[in-house]
């Protein structure tokens, strides 16, 4: 019987540290709030928006409408697939997005409209379908959902405007390219920490 | 007596307070801190950076902007490299020696073609990001570690370029080059263990 319940206090206190989570709502905050917030407490996701918020920025907003569209479409495609639970373990696709933006951003070349929209559109379907809350059921879950899409909407526009605005003097356009190399680097360092992780399993 | 005892318990509490600390690195915010400083905290790592700095702005454009571009984007696969575990010779002797170069380049007013000053400039960024790297498994969170100090890492190469634009006048470029020597003498000093 004293083996019985240490044993339970054993796979208990295993199943602790998966509260830490970073998809598990904050508490104290109601569902909206903790969905429209998630985008920012995910630091994987915040890279990837910046990142595409700059490129779609420094290739014009005016010129790149369709890719704000679309983005926004993806977004709730994902969203209702995450409805499924779909796209659990895919913060390695997430930062290999925000690497490969952020190697466009340095590099700056010319990327037709289609391009553009086309990566806007894997980034809005990868943030939306991971976007789902552990430990959220029903409508507590839909309602974070649609927290997670106006706060995923909203991050992007920022750094977009940034980067349109800020798209005139040399130094602006070299100010982007540095914040581009940045989020390259830091995606390139976590994504080889996933996969060392991975081969040491 | 027993104030006496009550005094003696809260006397030995007191001097286990210093191992509570409040800033304690921890979540998010925890690994961007400690990222940002990681890189500051190294004495090695900061003449570097600011030496890469200093050589872009005396060089001018591109290297201005493509030397803090190219360190960052190398110094991840160097980072990655430690991540992973695969061992590079001489890490330390490589920061230091980086320190030597790039100090001396600045110091000898060297003006190489830019794809000489990029690859001596990432050759050395390995071994610093090896060094960051193989602390990344440690942080509290590894995406905002690096995250902490790729951005510790470029604002200290914005600092070299800042003093760096001092070579507009004479006696800046006097200071920029004296500068120089004195990160190439830190390096000699980290090489020899004198620093």
């Amino acid at each position: 019987m004293i083996n019985s319940g240490k044993a339970r206090i054993f796979w208990v206190s295993l199943g602790i540290p998966q509260l830490g989570l970073a998809h598990s709502p904050i508490e104290g905050i109601d569902n909206f709030y903790n969905g429209l917030l998630h985008p920012v407490v995910v630091p994987a996701h915040l890279l990837l928006l910046i990142a595409l918020g700059l490129f779609i920025g420094q290739r014009g907003v005016k010129d790149n409408q369709s890719a704000v569209l679309v983005f926004l479409v993806a977004v709730a495609v994902g969203l209702a697939a995450s409805w499924f639970s779909v796209g659990h373990d895919i913060e390695v696709l997430i930062l290999s997005g925000a690497a490969f933006i952020g190697i466009l951003i340095v590099a700056s070349f010319a990327v037709n409209r289609f391009l553009c929209a086309l990566i806007a559109a894997f980034a809005g379907l990868l943030l939306g379908t991971d976007s789902t809350q552990d430990a959220l059921t029903d409508k507590e879950k839909l309602v974070s959902l649609l927290g997670s899409g106006l706060g995923l909407y909203l991050l992007l526009l920022y750094p977009m405007a940034l980067a349109d605005v800020f798209n005139k003097k040399p130094w602006q356009k070299i100010g982007v390219r540095i914040i581009g190399s940045w989020i390259a680097a830091s995606s390139v360092l976590v994504l080889a920490l996933s996969y060392s992780s991975e081969t040491m399993n | 007596m027993k104030h006496f005892t009550v005094l003696t318990i809260v006397a030995i509490v007191l001097t286990f307070a210093g191992a509570a600390s409040a800033h304690e690195g921890a979540g998010i915010a925890g690994g961007f801190v400690s990222g940002i400083l990681h890189p500051i905290f190294g004495w090695d790592h900061v003449v570097a950076m600011v030496a890469v700095g200093l050589w872009g702005a005396f060089l001018g454009s591109p290297a201005i902007w493509l030397l803090p571009v190219v360190f960052p984007l190398v110094m991840s696969l160097g980072g990655a490299l430690g991540v992973m575990g695969v061992p590079i010779p001489a890490v330390e002797t490589g920061i230091a020696a980086s320190a030597v170069v790039l100090g001396a380049m600045v110091a000898i007013a060297a003006r190489p073609p830019i794809w000489i000053a990029a690859l001596i400039v990432g050759v050395f960024a390995i071994f610093h990001g090896h060094a960051h790297g193989t602390e990344l498994p440690n942080a509290a969170n590894p995406l905002a570690y690096s995250l902490g100090f790729v951005i510790s890492t470029g604002l200290l190469h914005l600092s070299g370029i800042a003093f760096g634009l001092l070579v507009r006048w004479p006696a800046g470029k006097i200071a920029v080059r004296t500068a120089g020597g004195a990160i190439a003498l830190a390096g000699v000093g980290f090489l020899t263990g004198v620093v």
